[in-house]
């Protein structure tokens, strides 16, 4: 079988969540994954919840077996000399490098890019930082709410009446971790068409900022500042919320939906009008939904193609019909976390499957990459391990 | 030496997309070199050409051609180039069906089923161009039951998942996220485009290629998925607190609806934190002595935060706490955001000059590369701009045969009547 990155090898010394998703990505496509994890600690997403029954164990965390699938783990300390000289060994045999230890983390180690390419002249390295490699900000602090916060996205979500409120969990990491995997593979596809490998740049806030809808342009245009607003026709269900968001070419199917004439309404006839008229337009929706299950009043708009959905929690998406019918969701057995359903892959690619093993043990494969693929002896990986090496 | 060539140099991409994720793709794809044809149809035109979101014109002036003037289309579509053909009419498929033969992607995010209503389903793709990948951004994947359902941004974000877990905690989410799934799926597809495009070079098949924008939601929440099935716990929304971090939070400033976020991580952030706001007897506070602790009174830790940050403006606080290592940021406004100084520092900013329009300033995409270009190099197309270089130069049509499509209204660089009638500045009833 060949999969769409068969015979591609990664390197990534990534923590938490945004080097991890990308690469998760890549193992996913067929990637060879190797995760340069430090001895001892590893991964701080290890040490991040959720653990099963809330015990905390560097091999059960849900988000770092969620995020590591399909990965090898070598421990290995980049901080002392020998390890340098290993990670370079491995460089040689390596295509990709993704890192997101901080911005010049690497340079201070040594391990600029200028430097490894001149080792492995193809070698694609991608580096993901909060604000990027350079700028007044470039050594600043950020956590998910900084760059949330800074992007300009949390400025427009919430109450209207009150402070503003970030998306929940840690998107911002998971998108700058999307557009690494864009941005590593056009890198790869130069690389392998060219032999000339390059680094890649990737800015969390700036990815952010590009995945902002329109406020900036808004902003530009008129002088607008786009702020928090309620949604027009977010509405309660018997058991939860519905929230209508129709396109415009649907509110003739929506009227006949309703039963009324919304279109020659002069209230209702553009967005800006409605969401003036919110409160009316909502008020002759609502009957027609509050008797309803939020998925009875879902399927009920869909059935008529009217865009609609309901604020699923993660019990609904785990029990959905849809997610259901195409196994979204994979068993995976693991050693130690033991048998666990895990979300699976958006992605279909033809008939190519997705690889979806288990997220590896920390240092897991020392012996298989140290020396099977480097060819260090017996003798030498006990010495590495005693001098904390690996 | 000479110039690196632009990373996507001699990979043609047919784009079908609308509105957002489709169009987010191939922007990517189009400023990595890649030579990204935008199709439309003059009855069916891109909607952001339709209703510009937000209404916002270039030079904030809908002119007499609204449709090509929208600041957020004028960003999602530079770089590539555009024609228009109706790809309802047999000779609008025809036409497809030919730029198929000699192109390598196409990339389309209708709702599922319309591709095969049209006959132009994977399939038929293949049995013209056996090579071809055809991605399809799709709101819930093409299979299942819900299959054919539409969507939007925040119609994704709600059945995902992702909207169960935002919100205040002490009040419904009455708000959506907007801004999550669609340019995250975009991007996505454009990283899956390039995988699509190394399987073709190495085994010579095309590749139909399908993303859910609903699972990938689920996707960017999967450490609660994971809670779920460990421990059965449905998470609800936390408002701007974190599992362990503490302080961590929205708090306001000096200026009215200003606000700053902070994240303490450890207890030597937090001593230097009340250092810098000059609040030494709180670093000694029990309540407040440990991470544990912190995270255990943070009702009291909010309101007492609140009280201290009101006296600064935003950006001030922000750069003292910063220069002490504590990850402060404020939360920006659009302007805010337009006049960052790290921003500009960086080059985010890319002018384009466009020939009718002039300069303007667009939002760049937050990745670099140190040898190969990417970013503007030609402005976003008018509606049907290049329909002579891609029938007649392409395809080899005649002016004779371009002029008859047009006259047959397969072809055009003007929205149809009924379309102008939908678009605010002309609504009145100036049609030009």
């Amino acid at each position: 079988m060949f999969y769409a990155l068969s015979g591609v090898r990664v390197l990534e010394v990534g923590e938490h969540i945004s080097a991890p998703f990308c690469t998760k990505f890549l193992a996913g496509l067929g990637a060879e994954v190797i995760k340069v994890e430090r001895p001892g600690q590893g991964d701080s997403a290890r040490r991040e919840g959720p653990f099963p029954n809330d015990e905390p164990h560097p091999e059960k965390s849900g988000l770092f077996l969620y995020l590591n699938t399909g990965k090898k783990s070598i421990t290995l300390n980049l901080e002392a000399r020998e390890g340098k000289k290993i990670f370079l060994d491995l460089l040689r045999k390596a295509d990709i490098i993704v890192e997101n230890l901080g911005a010049g983390v690497f340079d201070g180690l040594g391990l600029s890019y200028p430097h490894l390419e001149r080792i492995n002249p193809q070698l694609v390295m991608t580096s993901i930082s909060p604000w990027g490699q350079t700028g007044p900000y470039r050594d600043y602090q950020a956590e998910d709410i900084t760059i949330q916060a800074m992007s300009g996205a949390m400025y427009q979500q919430g109450n209207p009446e009150r402070e503003p409120v970030k998306s929940g969990g840690s998107i911002s990491h998971y998108r700058v971790g999307a557009s690494a995997f864009a941005a590593t593979l056009m890198a790869l596809h130069h690389a392998e068409n060219t032999g000339e490998g390059q680094f890649v740049e990737v800015s969390s806030m700036e990815v952010s900022v590009h995945d902002d809808f329109f406020s900036v342009e808004l902003y530009m245009a008129r002088k607008v500042i786009t702020t928090r607003q309620k949604a027009v026709l977010m509405l309660p269900c018997k058991d939860g919320w519905v929230y209508f968001r129709v396109f415009p070419h649907e509110w003739p199917r929506f009227e006949k939906l309703l039963g009324f004439d919304i279109e020659q309404d002069e209230r209702f006839v553009t967005m800006e009008q409605r969401r003036l008229h919110a409160q009316e337009l909502e008020a002759l929706v609502l009957p027609h939904v509050r008797e309803r299950s939020k998925e009875e009043t879902y399927h009920w708009a869909q059935a008529a193609k009217v865009t609609a959905g309901y604020v699923a929690n993660v019990q609904d998406v785990v029990e959905s019909q849809q997610y259901r019918s195409r196994r979204y969701f994979v068993s995976i057995d693991h050693p130690i976390a033991g048998n666990l359903a895990y979300p699976g892959t958006p992605v279909e690619m033809g008939d190519i499957p997705w690889r979806h093993s288990r997220a590896p043990l920390l240092g897991e494969h020392n012996a298989q990459i140290f020396g099977g693929l480097l060819r260090y002896t017996r003798e030498d990986l006990v010495r590495l391990r005693q001098t904390r090496v690996i | 030496m000479a110039q690196t060539k632009p990373i996507g140099e001699g990979v043609r991409v047919l784009d079908l997309g609308m509105f957002w994720a489709g169009p987010t793709c191939t922007s990517l794809l189009a400023d990595a070199g890649m030579e990204v044809i935008k199709i439309e149809a003059c009855r069916h035109p891109d909607p952001d050409r339709i209703t510009p979101q937000g209404l916002a014109y270039v030079n904030n002036d809908p002119g007499q051609d609204p449709w090509n003037r929208g600041l957020v289309a004028l960003r999602r579509h530079r770089n590539k180039l555009g024609c228009t053909l109706d790809l309802t009419t047999p000779e609008g498929r025809d036409l497809f069906i030919k730029l198929v033969r000699i192109s390598d992607v196409v990339v389309e995010n209708f709702r599922l089923g319309v591709m095969e209503r049209w006959g132009l389903g994977y399939s038929a793709l293949q049995r013209e161009n056996s090579q071809i990948i055809m991605v399809s951004v799709s709101s819930s994947g093409n299979t299942g039951p819900e299959r054919e359902y539409g969507s939007n941004a925040p119609i994704v974000a709600c059945l995902g998942g992702l909207l169960s877990i935002t919100g205040y905690t002490d009040e419904a989410s009455l708000f959506v996220d907007i801004t999550t799934p669609d340019p995250l799926a975009g991007t996505l597809a454009a990283g899956l485009v390039m995988a699509g495009l190394r399987y073709r070079k190495h085994t010579g098949k095309g590749l139909n290629i399908v993303l859910s924008q609903r699972e990938l939601v689920t996707n960017i929440i999967g450490e609660f998925i994971m809670d779920y099935f460990m421990n059965q716990r449905i998470a609800g929304p936390s408002g701007n607190r974190h599992p362990y971090m503490a302080p961590h939070g929205c708090y306001p400033c000096k200026d009215e609806d200003s606000w700053i976020t902070l994240a303490i991580r450890n207890n030597e952030e937090w001593l230097r934190f009340c250092q810098v706001l000059g609040v030494p007897e709180l670093a000694s506070d029990p309540r407040f002595a440990d991470g544990v602790a912190r995270w255990h009174h943070q009702d009291d830790l909010d309101s007492i935060i609140a009280s201290l940050s009101r006296s600064y403006p935003p950006h001030e606080l922000m750069g003292r706490l910063q220069r002490e290592g504590i990850a402060a940021g404020v939360v920006q406004t659009a302007r805010d955001v337009v006049n960052d100084p790290h921003l500009a520092s960086r080059g985010f900013w890319e002018t384009v000059s466009h020939p009718r329009f002039g300069p303007h300033a667009f939002k760049g995409r937050g990745f670099y590369f140190s040898k190969s270009p990417v970013g503007t190099r030609s402005p976003a197309p008018c509606l049907g701009e290049h329909n002579s270089y891609v029938f007649g130069e392409l395809l080899g049509l005649s002016p004779e045969e371009i002029a008859r499509l047009e006259e047959k209204a397969v072809i055009g660089t003007v929205p149809s009547l009924e379309v102008r009638g939908r678009i605010p500045s002309l609504r009145s009833g100036v049609n030009p």
